[in-house]
């Protein structure tokens, strides 16, 4: 059975819902700002009966698809996760739809503006994160081949051993250069470094490469047999841990958007409540 | 056929504690963590298939690296003839060959390889394995969620909604400090309410319920409602009706001024629904449903009770005057006493030559005759001497002025007969004919009466080029006839009760609407028919979108009337006063709800 993922769930039957959903939204807003909604000043906003309606559909909308942080923790539910991520997405998107039709697309610089300017980010972060989902993990597939991370981190490993081995006979500038690439190589980063991509920064591994190329001219002919094979040990070591790291970047890849997607989700129903309490306590 | 034996030598503490010799026989022998290999590594440093042993093509055995090299002696190798003494390390496992038998002529191929499992060494800290692809930092999901949300709460919710229960500061000059419930400002507040606008609790009073009449009517004390005098209409159809309703506020600057149209139409559109007994027509949309212009004009026995008339072509005006626009107007000029000698006496005169806006600059002042026509319609009594003029006036003081204008230039000639001037303002009554020489007098009457019957019956005389003049009586008691002007019915508001400031059009030649150039008599009404104003102006049931702006003003309905304070007509007025008057207690809501 070919494996089906949740875009495609059920032949795009969230898809398609969301479609029927903007649709017939456009085609009610078009209506009645043509033939129902006339002020003078022509400026749209949320307090004629549509604007009513397509707040209220939004607002239930982005709490129903809030509901999904719990509903995915819950693994006695009776319906298919798949299906609700499918759902989610697809909702998710028609939210912009209706929020933007229920602003008349009239924006300031107040807590109503914000909470649709959020509801932009929420919906943007999540797109991405569908992006990112479709193409990181046959690139982090193509990456990886046949090895794993551990894999990678024992041959790692090997490398520094045996690299330890060979320059005990060596001058002292290698052992500091070889302990060196082997604690302080940092393989995975913070959130930021990840977003900056600046962990290659000043690397112990790329400098020990460079190094020991150099230190090598000088050594004399008993000794250049262990310096060309720390030498290789240190380019091997290089290959690894920019593998490891792109492993890292990858996986890191499919979680950072979260960062921006569920905090600003929960700050997003906050402001949701701000703006439905302003609107009503300044009738 | 490779008979291999593998020899496994377990070293506890640098002691031999145990030697296992297995043997395996095969055509090709494969080492790798697949469980189909022959020599089956179970490390995840070696890879699925790692490397083959076969015998070769030259009757050697080879060690084969696939999908990468191998180590052998140290050494990464693609392809090498095993030897004995030769260290093949496969991950973590080291393989020496002890004893290998092969060649082209050898028989039965042998493999003696000597196995070490190296042990695993700890795994640092920083290149432990971690879940996620970054490292666990402060800005955790949970954090940052609770951290955002709680941000929000706080700014945009807990502080607002305290600041909304709390006293309002009285600030007698100068402006309260804003306060953060300002972010809940939907949009930007009409320029009139901005100075008030940083403290919301200025109109929405209490906090959960709307916008209060007492909030508005607490500045504006003089806007009353659709006619004060109609309680029922305030009963039965603006009841629960708030200002609100209709004037929406956070619009931006002239928002609240911008009323919806549909309003209005929702009783005006079927007005006889609310008033089954007026006499109004129903009003739709300006551009299609806006009944025709009903001009007020004065006319008749009564006017000072101005009538009202529908527009048409047709309609004519009676102001009792002769007055044809097109002569006045022409390009050609007109000759005036004041002309330029050089161009034959003619000035070229506009529509402001005449006609001056009122100060408010909405509408034209009346014409007055002093000002202009007097300029070159001089009442002059005679040719030879043309200071010499008579008042504008009734036909008695004119008559009266032409005596007094001859008397004295019979006195000029004749100082002896001068009564003096305490006699004149104290003294009695001094009979005129008596005293004076009868020559004297028989000439000023004489004079006086050919003066008043040339201008007032001449019909090239001053006063019939612009006035219908009729003799009364043959002779006055001053023995001069009498006559009288018609009077002048000078209509100078055709349409009281909408609003049209000239101001806002005076990009628009005059004639774009009135056409003084084609009138010939003064019959013709110059007020436009509201189709002259479609041109310009449309409704606000056009299409609506944003994106698509019409070509056209969008007038709404108090673009040109005034909801609160709508003009009652003199003529309505007049009929209840009458009505009033023949019967006191009768009411009369009919007329009252068709003055709107």
């Amino acid at each position: 059975m070919k494996h089906q993922g949740f875009l495609e769930y059920r032949q795009f039957r969230y898809l398609k819902l969301a479609w029927w959903v903007v649709a017939l939204a456009s085609v009610f807003y078009i209506w009645h700002r043509l033939y129902l909604f006339q002020t003078p000043g022509r400026l749209g906003y949320g307090g004629t009966w549509p604007g009513y309606f397509f707040g209220v559909s939004a607002a239930s909308l982005m709490v129903w698809l809030a509901w999904l942080g719990i509903r995915k923790r819950r693994y006695n539910s009776s319906s298919n996760t798949q299906g609700w991520l499918s759902a989610h997405v697809y909702l998710g998107c028609t939210v912009v739809v209706l929020a933007s039709l229920h602003s008349g697309f009239e924006l300031g610089w107040n807590t109503h503006s914000l909470a649709y300017l959020m509801m932009w980010v929420v919906v943007g972060s999540g797109i991405y994160g569908v992006v990112v989902f479709t193409r990181i993990p046959s690139r982090l597939t193509e990456t990886m081949g046949d090895a794993t991370l551990s894999s990678l981190m024992l041959q790692l490993q090997d490398v520094d051993t045996e690299a330890q081995r060979l320059a005990l006979t060596l001058p002292d500038e290698y052992n500091a250069l070889i302990l060196d690439a082997a604690n302080h190589t940092r393989l995975q980063g913070t959130a930021l470094e990840n977003l900056l991509g600046t962990i290659a920064k000043n690397c112990p591994t790329t400098r020990a490469v460079a190094n020991v190329e150099r230190l090598n001219q000088n050594l004399n002919a008993d000794s250049a047999r262990s310096g060309r094979e720390i030498y290789g040990q240190m380019v091997r070591r290089k290959g690894l841990v920019d593998k490891i790291r792109q492993v890292h970047r990858f996986s890191a890849k499919l979680r950072l958007w979260l960062l921006l997607h569920v905090p600003m989700s929960m700050a997003l129903l906050v402001t949701l409540v701000a703006h439905i309490v302003s609107v009503y306590i300044y009738w | 056929m490779i008979r291999c034996t593998i020899v496994e030598t377990t070293a506890q503490g640098g002691e031999t504690a145990s030697r296992i010799a297995r043997a395996t026989v095969s055509e090709t022998l494969t080492i790798g963590r697949a469980a189909a290999c022959k020599i089956y590594l179970p490390d995840p440093r070696v890879r699925l298939e790692h490397a083959r042993i076969q015998r070769a093509e030259d009757g050697y055995i080879y060690l084969e690296g696939l999908g990468g090299a191998v180590q052998v002696d140290g050494e990464p190798q693609d392809l090498v003839r095993l030897a004995p003494g030769q260290v093949i390390l496969i991950g973590p496992f080291e393989f020496l060959v002890t004893d290998v038998a092969h060649g082209p002529d050898c028989a039965q191929l042998l493999l003696t390889l000597h196995f070490t499992h190296r042990p695993v060494e700890q795994v640092r800290d920083d290149t432990a394995r971690s879940q996620g692809g970054f490292r666990r930092s402060l800005i955790g999901l949970r954090s940052l969620s609770w951290t955002a949300a709680l941000l929000c709460m706080v700014f945009l919710l807990a502080l607002p909604v305290w600041q909304a229960y709390q006293p309002m500061d009285l600030i007698s000059d100068g402006e309260a400090s804003t306060k953060l419930d300002v972010l809940w400002n939907p949009g930007p507040l009409s320029s009139a309410h901005k100075t008030i606008g940083n403290q919301c609790q200025n109109c929405h009073t209490k906090p959960f319920a709307r916008v209060r009449d007492l909030a508005c009517i607490s500045c504006h004390k003089t806007s009353g409602p659709h006619i004060v005098a109609h309680k029922d209409l305030q009963a039965q159809v603006f009841m629960g009706q708030r200002c609100a309703s209709c004037h929406k506020e956070h619009q931006g600057d002239d928002g609240m001024k911008k009323v919806d149209a549909i309003t209005c139409e929702s009783c005006h559109g079927n007005v006889r629904a609310f008033a089954p007994k007026t006499a109004l027509p129903n009003v739709g949309d300006f551009g299609k449903e806006h009944p025709d212009f009903r001009l007020s004009m004065k006319v008749g026995p009564e006017p000072a009770v101005p009538q009202r008339f529908e527009y048409t072509p047709t309609l004519k005006e009676a102001s009792g005057l002769k007055f044809p626009h097109d002569i006045h107007v022409s390009i050609k000029g007109i000759r005036s006493p004041n002309g330029p000698a050089n161009k034959g006496g003619r000035v070229f005169l506009q529509c402001n030559s005449c006609h001056q806006l009122d100060s408010a600059k909405v509408r034209y002042q009346p014409i007055r005759m002093e000002e202009a026509c007097g300029t070159c319609h001089r009442l002059g009594i005679d040719a030879q001497n043309p200071d010499r003029q008579v008042p504008h006036a009734q036909p008695q003081i004119v008559v009266q002025a032409l005596r007094d204008s001859f008397s004295a230039l019979v006195l000029a000639k004749n100082p002896s007969q001068v009564v003096t001037v305490n006699s004149l303002l104290q003294g009695p009554q001094i009979k005129p004919a008596s005293k004076l020489s009868s020559t004297s007098a028989q000439w000023v009457d004489d004079k006086t009466q050919a003066a008043a019957q040339h201008m007032f019956e001449n019909p090239k005389g001053t006063c019939l080029t612009c006035h219908s003049i009729e003799r009364v009586t043959e002779q006055g008691a001053d023995g001069v006839a009498t006559w009288k002007v018609q009077p002048v019915l000078s209509n100078d508001h055709w349409l009281p009760k909408s609003s049209f400031s000239h101001a806002q059009h005076a990009n628009a030649p005059c004639s774009t609407c009135h056409a003084a150039g084609q009138s010939k008599s003064s019959a013709d009404i110059l007020i436009p028919a509201i189709k002259t104003c479609r041109n310009c102006h449309a409704g606000p049931n056009t299409r609506n979108l944003n994106i698509a702006r019409p070509d056209k003003v969008i007038s709404q309905c108090n673009s040109c009337h005034d909801f609160h304070s709508p003009v009652v007509h003199a003529s309505f007025a007049a009929d209840k006063k009458r009505a009033a008057a023949s019967a006191p207690a009768a009411s009369a809501p009919s007329k009252a709800a068709s003055s709107p």
